[in-house]
Order: C-alpha cells, then sequence, then structure tokens
C-alpha cells in the first residue's frame, strides 16, 4: 500500500469507531462498533464495563466460547445488514432466507453462536431452519442428519411412540404401557431428574405471534385491516379472529427476560408485516404446513413399519415380522403401519420386582403365542394357538373362539387381565411358531 | 504407535463432535422444537437420551385437526401426549373438531394446563354433543392473559370469578347459562382491553350487555338471522368509556345502545338491516379518526348532517341509491379527510347536485385529501363526473386509484385512457388503476 493509500485510508476510519473482539481461540478482530452493538451482548459488555472495554487490542471484548471466528464472521455479516435503519421488512425477508441456507451443520452452530451473543433474531431465524429441517422427517432421517447417537433402548424408544399414535387399535395396548410407563417415570424421578421450572414470563404480543405463526387462519393483527368476506359474504358464518392492537397492548413484563435484548422480535414484525401488506385473504401463508403434515402422516406409518422390522432383526432373536391379519384367516388385506404395529406388539406387563422381557412380536393368525409366567398359577409355558383369536378392528377387549375347552377360562383369563390388569402378569412370548 | 492412537483419537473426536444439534443448550432446542408441528415434535421423543424428554419442556402446546375430513380426531394424540408432558404450560391451543370423540374428557387437559401457569389458552370444540362447560378453575385462572372459546363450549360460571390478568377475550359461538354469566364475566376481568365476540345461534342472553370500563377493543358480529320481522327483544348495549377501537357486523336487526365513546378512533361499521336507534350511534361515531361504514339509505339523512370534524380515513360502502349526493355532501362535513375510499354501487347512481351548485369545494379538497381510491368503477357518466371533479379539485391529491370493474366495463384500455386525460389540479398526483385479473 503507498502512502497515498493510507493517507485516504485513515480519515475514514478515523470517522467510525471500532471495537476489537477476541474469540476463545485467542484470535482478535476489530469491528465497527455500530454493527457489534447489534448483539446484545456486546452492547452490554461495553455499557457494564465503561467505554474502555473493547476500544483496543488489549482489552477486547472476549467473546463466549461458542462463537468461532467462522461464525463471529457471519453473524456480522447478519449484523451488518440489518443494523441500517432504511431497509424494507421484505428487503429483510429475503436477505434472512438467503443467508439462512447452509449445511445443517453450520446452521447449529450459528444458532448456538446467536444464542450465546443473544442476538434473539438471528436465534429465531436458524431455529426456525432447524425445525424445518426436522419437520416431517423419520427419525432415522433426522439422526442421520444430525448424527445423533442411537443410544435409547428398544423400550424407551417403542413405548413413547405408540402411545402418541392416533390409533383407536393402539388403545388396545396402551392400556397395558401404562403401568410400565408409570414404572418407569417413578424410576427416573427417584434417580433425582429435575425437570427444570421454566417459568416464562413472555408479553402478550409475543404470544399471539406464535399462536399466529402457526395458525394460518388465526391472522388478525393489525387492527386496521379487515377481510372483506364479512361485508360482502354475511350470510356466511365468519368467526372474527383474535387480534392484538398494532399500537401495542403493551404488557410487556417486567420479565421479559426471554425477549432478549433486541426488542423488536422479527417474528412478530414479520407476522404484523405480512398482514399489514394488503392481500386478499389475509392469511400468511407459508405454503408448508399441509403438504407436510401429509408427508408426516406417511412417514410416522413408513416409520413404524421400518422400526418393527429393524427391531425384530436386531433383538437378537430369531423372530421373523410377520404381519397380523385382523380377519384372523390371512386374508390378503392391506395392512397399514398401525395394524402391523399391533400385532408386533404383544404387551408386556412389569412387575415390580422384574426386569421385564420385553420382546414385541407379530404375530400371524395362524402362530402360536407361548405365554409363560401367570402369576398365582402354576404358570409354566402353555401354548396357544393365535388363530382363535381375532381382533376386531373396532372393539376390545378381544373375541375368540375355537379355543380348547379346558382352556378356554384360562386364555380368557390372560387376555381379559392383560386389557384390565386387575392383577400384574408377566407374559414372556418367547417361541414363535409358524404354523 | 502413538500415531495411530493419536489418529484414532482424531477420529473419535470427529465423530463426537459431529452431533452438533445435540450440544446445543435446552433452550435452544426447545425454541427449535417450539416451531417444529407438536406430531413431530413429539416424535422426537425416540431420538436419543438427549431428546428423549426435550419435547415435554415445550411451553406452547398446539393441537389441531390435520384433517377435518378423517374420523381420527386429534384427541387421541392430545389425550396420550399430555400425560407426558410435565413442563410448565404457557399457552396451550385445542382445537377440536366434529370427530372428536363424545367420551373425550376436554375437561381434565384444560384443569391441568391452567394448574401449569397458563397464560394463553384457545379452546375450540365442535364435537356433535352439546356444548360443554370448562373446568371452573378457568374462571379463577391468576395467569390467564388471552383467552378464547369457541362453538361448543358453555359459559357457566361459578360462585366466584377473579381473572386479574385477563387482556384478551375471545367468545365465539358459545352459549352463555345466562344473561348474568356475561355480566359477571366480564366484571371480573379488570384489566380487560381487547373483546371480540360472534354469536350465530340463540345463546342464551337476549340483552347483550358489554360493560366494561378499560375495554380499549370491541369486536362484535351477530350472525343470527332473525328472519322474522317481529322485534325479539334482543339488543346489544355497549357501555365502555375507554373504548378506541369498535367493529360491528351486526345482520341480526336487533336494536343497540351505545353508552358514551368519547376516546372512539377507529369504527367499522357492517350493519345491514334497519336499525332503531342508528342516529345516536352515528353521533357517537362523530369524532372517530377512521371509519367504515355500510351506507344504508336510512342513514343517509342523518349521515349526512354529521359534522366528522376529526375523520382522516374512510372506507365508505353504499347501499343505497345516491352515494354519490351522500359522498358529496360528507366531503363537505370532513374538514380534515386524507384518505378516501369508496365502492360504487350497481344501481345507477344519481349525480349529486352538489358539483353543479357548490359555492365553495369542500375544505377537505382543497387543503387535506392526499389519497382518493374508487372501487368497481364502471364507466357511467356519473362516476366519471365524479372521479373528474376529485381530480380537478383536490389540491393536494397524491393518489388516485380507480378499480376497474370488469363486469361493468367494456374495455378497459379506453376507460384508462380516459382518466388518465383528465387534468389533474396536483401535478405531482398519480393516477393507479386496478384490475381484476393479474
Amino acid at each position: 500500500m503507498s502512502e497515498a493509500d493510507m493517507a485516504i485510508i485513515k480519515p475514514e476510519m478515523m470517522m467510525k469507531s471500532y471495537i476489537w473482539l477476541e474469540t476463545t481461540d485467542g484470535s482478535i478482530q476489530q469491528v465497527e462498533q455500530e454493527i457489534a452493538m447489534y448483539c446484545p451482548m456486546i452492547c452490554h459488555e461495553v455499557l457494564q464495563k465503561g467505554l474502555g472495554a473493547g476500544s483496543s487490542k488489549n482489552c477486547a471484548i472476549s467473546l463466549p466460547q461458542r462463537v468461532n471466528p467462522a461464525m463471529l464472521s457471519l453473524i456480522l455479516d447478519y449484523c451488518r445488514f440489518h443494523q441500517v435503519p432504511g431497509r424494507s421488512n421484505k428487503e429483510r425477508k429475503v436477505h434472512d432466507e438467503k443467508f439462512i441456507r447452509m449445511d445443517t451443520k453450520r446452521l447449529c452452530e450459528l444458532a448456538s453462536a446467536a444464542d450465546s451473543l443473544q442476538l434473539k433474531p438471528l436465534v429465531d431465524l436458524s431455529s426456525r431452519a432447524l425445525a424445518r429441517i426436522i419437520e416431517g422427517k423419520t427419525p432415522e432421517e433426522i439422526r442421520e442428519i444430525f448424527h445423533l447417537p442411537d443410544d435409547l433402548t428398544e423400550e424407551e424408544k417403542l413405548e413413547p411412540l405408540k402411545n402418541l399414535m392416533d390409533d383407536p387399535r393402539i388403545r388396545l395396548l396402551n392400556r397395558l404401557y401404562a403401568k410400565k410407563r408409570k414404572e418407569l417415570k417413578e424410576r427416573e424421578k427417584l434417580k433425582g431428574k429435575e425437570v427444570e421450572e421454566r417459568v416464562d414470563e413472555r408479553s402478550v404480543d409475543d404470544l399471539l405471534s406464535f399462536i399466529n405463526g402457526k395458525d394460518h387462519k388465526v391472522v388478525k393483527t393489525s387492527k386496521s385491516k379487515k377481510k372483506n368476506k364479512k361485508r360482502k359474504e354475511h350470510k356466511n358464518k365468519v368467526s372474527h379472529n383474535l387480534h392484538s392492537k398494532q399500537q401495542g397492548v403493551q404488557i410487556v413484563d417486567e420479565t421479559a427476560s426471554s425477549l432478549g435484548g433486541v426488542s423488536n422480535l422479527p417474528s412478530m414484525e414479520e407476522d404484523i408485516f405480512s398482514l399489514k401488506t394488503d392481500s386478499e385473504d389475509g392469511y400468511v401463508d407459508d405454503g408448508m404446513d399441509p403438504v407436510l403434515k401429509e408427508m408426516l402422516d406417511r412417514e410416522v406409518e413408513d416409520f413404524a413399519r421400518r422400526l418393527n422390522s429393524s427391531w425384530v432383526l436386531s433383538s437378537g432373536q430369531e423372530r421373523q415380522p410377520v404381519h397380523f391379519s385382523i380377519n384372523g384367516n390371512g386374508a390378503t388385506r392391506r395392512l397399514t403401519a398401525f395394524q402391523v404395529m399391533l400385532g408386533s406388539l404383544i404387551l408386556l406387563m412389569v412387575f415390580g420386582w422384574q426386569v421385564p422381557e420385553f420382546c414385541g412380536v407379530t404375530v400371524k393368525g395362524n402362530s402360536r403365542v407361548r405365554i409363560s409366567g401367570l402369576t398365582g398359577t402354576e404358570g409354566g409355558d402353555e401354548w396357544f394357538d393365535l388363530s382363535y383369536i381375532i381382533l376386531d378392528e373396532a372393539s376390545d377387549p378381544p373375541k375368540y373362539d375355537n379355543v380348547p375347552a379346558d382352556r378356554e377360562d384360562l386364555v380368557r383369563d390372560v387376555l381379559s387381565s392383560t386389557l384390565l390388569f386387575p392383577f400384574e402378569l408377566q407374559l414372556c412370548i418367547s417361541e414363535l411358531e409358524l404354523l | 504407535m502413538p500415531k495411530t492412537t493419536e489418529y484414532c483419537d482424531e477420529k473419535i473426536e470427529e465423530i463426537l463432535c459431529e452431533d452438533r444439534i445435540s450440544s446445543l443448550p435446552d433452550d435452544l432446542l426447545v425454541t427449535i422444537l417450539l416451531s417444529v408441528p407438536l406430531k413431530d415434535a413429539a416424535a422426537t421423543m425416540i431420538l436419543s437420551k438427549r431428546w428423549r424428554f426435550m419435547w415435554t419442556m415445550l411451553p406452547i402446546l398446539v393441537y389441531k385437526e390435520s384433517d377435518v375430513e378423517s374420523k381420527n380426531s386429534v384427541w387421541d394424540f392430545l389425550d396420550k401426549s399430555l400425560e407426558l408432558h410435565k413442563a410448565p404450560l404457557l399457552g396451550m391451543y385445542m382445537q377440536l373438531g366434529p370427530q372428536c370423540p363424545l367420551d373425550a374428557d376436554v375437561g381434565k387437559w384444560v384443569a391441568m394446563a391452567l394448574d401449569r401457569g397458563l397464560a394463553l389458552l384457545i379452546f375450540e370444540l365442535r364435537w356433535s354433543a352439546d356444548p360443554t362447560s370448562l373446568p371452573m378453575t378457568l374462571y379463577s385462572c391468576k395467569s390467564l392473559k388471552i383467552l378464547r372459546l369457541s362453538h361448543k363450549v358453555l359459559v357457566d360460571l361459578p360462585s366466584s370469578i377473579w381473572l386479574p390478568s385477563l387482556q384478551i377475550l375471545e367468545l365465539n359461538c358459545v352459549v352463555y347459562k345466562n344473561e348474568d354469566s356475561l355480566k359477571r364475566f366480564l366484571s371480573s376481568c379488570p384489566v380487560l382491553e381487547s373483546m371480540t365476540v360472534t354469536r350465530e345461534k340463540d345463546d342464551n342472553v337476549k340483552i347483550f350487555t358489554v360493560k366494561a370500563p378499560y375495554l380499549l377493543d370491541l369486536s362484535y358480529g351477530n350472525y343470527m338471522s332473525d328472519d322474522d320481522e317481529e322485534d325479539t327483544g334482543r339488543c346489544l348495549v355497549i357501555d365502555t368509556p375507554a373504548l378506541t377501537y369498535l367493529d360491528i357486523a351486526d345482520y341480526s336487526g336487533n336494536s343497540w345502545s351505545i353508552e358514551n365513546t368519547p376516546c372512539l378512533e377507529e369504527v367499522y361499521f357492517n350493519v345491514d338491516r334497519s336499525l332503531l336507534g342508528f342516529d345516536k350511534f352515528l353521533r357517537s361515531f362523530s369524532k372517530v379518526l377512521f371509519l367504515e361504514l355500510i351506507l344504508t339509505d336510512k342513514m343517509i339523512v342523518c349521515f349526512s348532517t354529521i359534522e366528522f370534524s376529526r375523520l382522516t380515513k374512510c372506507k365508505l360502502f353504499p347501499n343505497n341509491s345516491n352515494w354519490m349526493d351522500s359522498l358529496v355532501s360528507f366531503l363537505h362535513n370532513t374538514p380534515k379527510l386524507n384518505n378516501c375510499c369508496q365502492k360504487t354501487n350497481h344501481q345507477p347512481p344519481i349525480a349529486s347536485m352538489w358539483w353543479s351548485q357548490s359555492i365553495s369545494d369542500p375544505e377537505c379538497l382543497s387543503s387535506s385529501l392526499e389519497k382518493f381510491e374508487l372501487i368497481d368503477y364502471g364507466g357511467r357518466e356519473e362516476e366519471r363526473e365524479l372521479v373528474e371533479y376529485i381530480l380537478t379539485t383536490s389540491i393536494c391529491l397524491k393518489t388516485a386509484t380507480i378499480s376497474l370493474s370488469t363486469l361493468k366495463l367494456e374495455d378497459e384500455d379506453i376507460t384508462m385512457k380516459e382518466l388518465k386525460a383528465i387534468p389533474r389540479v396536483s401535478i405531482t398526483s398519480h393516477l393507479f388503476f386496478k384490475t381484476s385479473h393479474k
């Protein structure tokens, strides 16, 4: 650089004030003050420690551990764009959408770094991007994308998922699992696990904007925005929408610490802004929800099917996943994943003092199930031919017929008790024979 | 040897570092899950140990029927997942559609949510059974700030009610135990600022009284069609001295009463049927800043005489035949009008006598009107005259927008040329056209 250049640069540099920032790896950067101050954490540091902080290389502001130089430069780019006041909301949105396109790993780092710098708009942006990645994917896919360790036990995996699936047939199984769940919970409590008490004081606007963001139809933040439908089709039953004043129902809680330092929540702004524009239908349309929902349903079914098969293979015992035919006679009938799940979960109850032997197995109509360890009776191993047991689709408890007379009572007891839990049983299905 | 172990260590480290997301703090993971639809979020339970109970810490839960057609209700998912959820709840959104099972114990989960410090409750129930009442703890919930009840809900209050934090209340087509219920409800919400009510069917309240001393916003929609002309004795009574925003859509033909509203600023008035006592109503709007109105024949006389001294923005939807006349007289009565939007009628307007005879132009045209919009321009001579009038007399005009009605106009281009040719007194003004295609 020639002397002339230096001479030109210097006056410019004198105009802006700079701050020195140091990341944990020791590298120090010089950044324009107004850009750096966009980050609440840096802002607080400067204000707290007085004007001297960050003013030179020696007293550089040290940044939290989660901010590495690469992330810092990304974040500063973000700040550089947004701290300019003159930009329209649309411009900002377009910029953000481009900005957030990066691989998952960097996205996580970015979210982490933004979180430690308390830059809430960027935290929201990256969180939402990560949420979009998670949404609609099977757990296996998610594990692969994020490289999550597959460290849950099989029982832990199977248990909650069944409970959450909305299929009436699962109710049949769920009653059996209810006790087991309680057991596990109690064990967790004993281990002293505490669920954090998170008292989250958020403002009314924040809550509404969240709900508005999630619900297409609950749209209304701008008071001055009126729906035409009310006027013209006054015969239609239109329900009013929840709204919040644009001029701010200023009930911002004192302890709204979760809102972070930057006062304008861009998520809120976005919602309000998108409603300001005079779109005819006034919906906040991200176009993703219904499609992804469909995908999700399919994925959940897929996953259930896959889980069932992979689980069975990994259980180390030779079991073949065979589909439970509802008709009981092996009739060709298209099975949903739920039926498979149903079949695969012949339930086990937990004794207080015994480790459950958990075997989820799919049983073909003509197969036998071995039930052993009945409490209170001789127990022993009995074979029951499950072809006699027909599960009626819509009802429970299961019906059965053609059970050998001398076994009828026993079977009835076993099955009815597994559903109603008058006493605890341990059912161990250890061998399966295809007839 | 050292080399290989080093290499191994590095590799292990690399693999460990690969899982970036799990190293994020709990708060952040919950923030991420908040943006994921609840079923997906709940499914993260089986990802790994770290994620096992992450979703149970979600502070806001949203249960919505995913598919109106399907026989399965979100209720099943709701019922099971809420057993697992442990953390304090900030917001609960429950939308149960017609497929919700009739034996669903909805009250149980509402009560649980209220117990956990709930601030926002949105509850919609559309099952085929009768309206159900909600747990009594709802009416003494200290933390509740936003409440919305929709459809099959019976507002049945306990003897002691107190909702000290409730700011926003929305009652959509609910049924009230009796007339008293509503009054008592409102009087136990000391900080209520915004209220929205819709009524569709008979809800046991004849005299619907909205009495709240600090209420700022009120939206009232009455879609009950009382087709018979006889007076059902129903009426709406508004007694809200602090009200600044009022939105009324009333197609029931009920009568009204509105008490003093000195602070009223924005009014949306969509009342199509003949009303008794609207004079008083209209006069109570004389100090507003914004007015949106359906103007019926019966209102015209009264309307034309009201002086809207502070009005800056208005939108008029005429349901009468001489809207042009009323517009011009209106312009005379609105000295500060800045933004005027007028929709034409299907009936051919009777040309106003005002501008042909007028001594002076309306004050607003010479001093304040900056935006003018005409919707459904049909190209009729009278309409064109009106546009011409506005364009040639509004000195401060910045934009004029004409929405062309494709139904009425044969050739839009010619119309646009015609209108563009009108000499505008405000040189800097822009003339915009809106057409319905594109």
